[in-house]
């Protein structure tokens, strides 16, 4: 039981730091499309990990949750790809 | 039901969880009615001290009370919301040993919950700072994220699927959306 306690914090610790990170990014002054990739790496992947780390604690709901995580993987991957080809056109890209 | 003490705030939103019993159950209890710190206050005010059951007929007849929670409740309201999780409850039991072991767990709870929410203030702030159409359209993406999760994770806290139900929602219906607004921009800004 504590085992589990201590790996779901774990991940859910992992997925909050890579919240910081990723969003960290979006403060600066680099091109969208820079940010575009930190964020949704970051998002994606953090949101994962927290939902794992829901997953070991509660296994009960693991429906909810595993929805929860094919959302994320299919629909934030996506909307990765559809904003980046919406804001190509005439911005300078590659700072 | 209408006011809680500052210290309340986010312990309500995970309040009835087998995981997230807290140590402010107990806290509750010490300043509810009957308590040693109820009696010290009866012995300055000269009156006799209430307990619970006293407490509890008082309150019958009124239409708001505070129910010795720091929690200001609407009795009529309160026989409404019986039903609903977390409002309205008795006061909470003195927790048994198990209990008292996830109480430390509970204050990591709230501390990720804080944590989550200092991470969503990011990207509001990046809204509101707003000199490009599309980093504020990224940071949107990034607040739904954020905010679906959170959902989730109150949601399996509180052990409440119709949370969890409308996080799953956000988190496909949500970028949909976010995604036909990035074509209508290009589309506008193209014309």
């Amino acid at each position: 039981m504590i085992v589990i306690d201590v790996l779901s914090y774990t991940c859910i610790g992992i997925g909050i730091f890579f919240w910081f990170w990723g969003t960290s990014y979006l403060l600066g002054k680099r091109s969208v499309l820079y940010k575009l990739h930190s964020l949704s790496v970051a998002d994606t992947l953090g949101s994962i990990a927290i939902v794992v780390g829901l997953l070991l604690q509660i296994p009960s709901k693991w429906p909810l949750l595993i929805l929860a995580i094919i959302c994320l993987a299919t629909w934030n991957t996506m909307l990765g790809y559809v904003l980046a080809y919406c804001s190509k056109t005439g911005t300078n890209y590659e700072r | 039901m209408l006011y809680r003490r500052g210290y309340d705030t986010l312990h309500f939103l995970t309040y009835p969880s087998l995981f997230t019993r807290s140590i402010l159950d107990n806290s509750q209890e010490s300043v509810g009615a009957g308590s040693p710190i109820a009696l010290k206050i009866a012995d300055r005010l000269n009156k006799p001290a209430p307990t619970r059951e006293t407490a509890r007929q008082e309150q019958a007849g009124t239409l708001f009370h505070n129910d010795g929670r720091g929690l200001l409740t609407c009795t009529i309201l309160k026989s409404f919301l019986w039903g609903v999780r977390g409002w309205g409850r008795e006061p909470a039991p003195i927790l048994s040993k198990k209990n008292q072991e996830y109480t430390q767990l509970n204050n990591l709870n709230n501390l990720i919950l804080i944590a989550m929410i200092l991470a969503l203030l990011i990207p509001m702030y990046e809204v509101w700072k707003d000199h490009d159409i599309w980093q504020t359209m990224l940071a949107f993406a990034s607040i739904s994220t954020k905010a679906a999760i959170i959902a989730l994770v109150i949601s399996v806290w509180r052990d409440d699927w119709m949370i969890g139900v409308v996080a799953a929602i956000i988190l496909s219906v949500g970028n949909a959306g976010l995604m036909l607004l990035a074509q209508i921009i290009k589309r506008i800004s193209e014309a």
